[in-house]
């Protein structure tokens, strides 16, 4: 299964990021069995790259708090994803990619979190501005 | 038989016996056992997709049937359950929201503290498959909605706040399955060879069928008990006779091919584990929640459970907490702690999994005193679970509290005081303008 995370590719066709786009899996996976295309709607890697992409497109479009939302969402996510891959031997460079992606999801969302500055004109916004702009998903990075 | 004459007979039934009933009711004016200490509803499942693979109303009204057929059969074992498949009518969407408010009003309405768990789903064919995802919502109303979580000073030990935590739902998504049309088939033809009336609780005595077409729901009262055999009399058609409630499931096909249906025993067994205080009737349902979510595991496999999974932990922690001795953190309270961690690991993208092990796992290892260790892991914590859902007012309210305590205490030991006073303003305006709103 194929991957490809849109607004990620087209920043990369931009130049302004390297982080990786694409992502391939060799079904079933560790604990993800997605034997047909049924199965992948429950499946965790597509809800991750899904909230990676949100978050992506929300930042480009100056929606800053809901980019920061669904990016530490896919950040929360893709730590479960870098663990797994990491656990087998087959998959363990895969995982280096993943974790290259996470990267990325945590360093645009505290670009977010600055580019919110000091205003807090919404609810939302307030809540993000709690956030350390060093570490803009606090625990829920997805690092273990 | 009349209606009003059918609700005599059951008030009748339900004064000397434990309540057990099944029964079949259109969705605009469902109704549950008042008597029953949790109530199943069976919603149709919904066809959808394009039109030309659009389900049959009849597929998913058989479907209902055959779901509400197992699952009571299944809940019999759980004593005072009543099961209730609804139908749609024209014009009638079967809304879930409708539904459990009409079911909350009433003279027969749901009684506080007892169990109220839906299922419902969407269904989609597309040749001889047929695709399906359910649905699980659970209640019990009048019961807190949240846990709180006492901390007491680290100096003296004195009562210093109460944080507040959610169950991270109570509601899931089941894993999508497919079946054939062929499995559904023979799922109908042994569901009716197995539900079979006898003169005698006699696994050798003659048998008769109790439905005349298999999308026929259940319909009766439970008039004697004999072991797991049970005498029922149909409201439909005023037959009665002995069936075996089934206590294993291996004979249950339904349920190898919807495993969902164990993870509902399971979530029932939790609601009926609330209205039984006896410690050896708890062991029990315990054993057999954990039994149901085990076999759901085991067949969708882990990745696809996880939300399942998480919510079974987080119950189990709950009904664990429930063991605090005075407020006191204890082996159980410690236990609950454990368990809510690990449903935060497994869905880590979860405000609610997260603020609920943010109060609760640092606390564990200060044996609920606030040093200063357990202050900066729950701020770290809660902030979080504010990353992934800003608006969550259990998280923003214990940040607040959590910073409230630091600065009247003189605790700088997160934040200086000037930080303090910059959060909690930050922290009133989110709460303020997201209450307003």
């Amino acid at each position: 299964m194929n991957y490809l995370i849109v607004p990620l590719r087209n920043a990369n066709n931009r130049g302004s990021t390297r982080a990786p786009s694409m992502h391939r899996f060799n079904y079933p996976d560790g604990d993800v069995r997605a034997g047909d295309h049924v199965a992948l709607i429950s499946n965790l890697d597509l809800h991750a790259f899904i909230a990676a992409a949100i978050g992506a497109r929300a930042y480009e479009r100056d929606e800053f708090a809901r980019a920061h939302e669904f990016l530490c969402k896919a950040s929360a996510r893709l730590g479960v994803i870098k663990a797994r891959l990491a656990s087998a031997p087959a998959s363990r460079a895969q995982s280096g990619v993943i974790e290259e992606l996470r990267a990325y999801t945590v360093e645009l969302a505290g670009a977010a979190r600055q580019r919110i500055g000091s205003a807090a004109d919404s609810p939302a916004a307030a809540s993000v501005r709690l956030q350390d702009p060093a570490n803009p998903c606090a625990d829920a990075r997805g690092q273990p | 038989m009349k209606r009003w004459r059918r609700w005599l007979l059951g008030l009748l039934l339900m004064a000397v016996l434990p309540a057990l009933a099944g029964g079949r009711e259109p969705c605009g004016s469902a109704r549950i056992f008042p008597a029953a200490a949790v109530n199943l509803l069976v919603l149709p499942y919904r066809s959808s997709g394009p039109e030309l693979h659009r389900a049959s109303t009849s597929t998913g009204e058989r479907l209902a049937a055959l779901i509400q057929q197992e699952a009571l059969f299944s809940m019999l074992k759980y004593q005072s359950v009543g099961a209730t498949q609804l139908y749609s009518t024209p014009g009638d969407r079967c809304n879930v929201n409708d539904i459990i408010a009409s079911v909350m009003r009433g003279r027969d309405a749901m009684r506080p503290g007892h169990g109220l768990v839906l299922i419902w789903g969407r269904i989609y064919e597309d040749g001889k498959d047929i695709f399906l995802q359910s649905y699980l919502r659970f209640l019990r109303p009048g019961a807190a909605a949240t846990i709180a979580v006492p901390a007491v000073a680290d100096k003296d030990g004195a009562p210093a706040l109460a944080f507040e935590a959610a169950m991270p739902a109570y509601g899931v998504a089941l894993a999508p399955r497919r079946l054939s049309s062929q499995d559904f088939a023979e799922i109908e033809a042994r569901a009716a060879r197995t539900l079979v009336l006898r003169p005698t609780p006699d696994d050798d005595a003659p048998s008769r069928p109790y439905a005349s077409r298999p999308d026929e729901a259940l319909s009766y009262w439970v008039i004697e008990q004999r072991g797991d055999w049970m005498k029922i009399a149909s409201q439909n058609s005023g037959q009665s006779g002995w069936v075996r409630a089934r206590m294993d499931d291996s004979a249950w096909s339904l349920r190898r091919l919807m495993p969902e249906l164990a993870y509902l025993d399971a979530v029932i067994a939790y609601l009926r584990l609330h209205s039984d205080t006896d410690a050896a009737g708890a062991r029990r349902y315990l054993n057999w929640m954990q039994q149901g979510y085990t076999q759901y595991e085991k067949a969708v496999g882990a990745d696809a459970a996880r939300e399942a999974q998480a919510l079974m932990l987080a119950l189990q922690g709950e009904l664990s907490w429930q063991g605090m001795d005075g407020g006191a953190w204890n082996d159980q309270a410690g236990n609950a702690a454990k368990l809510f961690a690990r449903a935060r690991r497994l869905i880590p993208e979860s405000a609610a999994a997260r603020n609920l092990a943010a109060v609760t796992e640092p606390l564990l290892q200060s044996e609920g005193r606030l040093t200063d260790t357990a202050m900066a892991d729950i701020n770290k914590g809660l902030l979080g679970a504010i990353a992934l859902d800003g608006s969550n007012k259990l998280a923003l309210r214990n940040l607040q509290k959590l910073y409230l305590y630091a600065q009247t205490q003189q605790r700088p030991g997160i934040y200086d005081k000037v930080q303090l006073k910059e959060r909690l303003s930050l922290l009133k305006h989110a709460l303020a303008t997201d209450e307003a709103n």
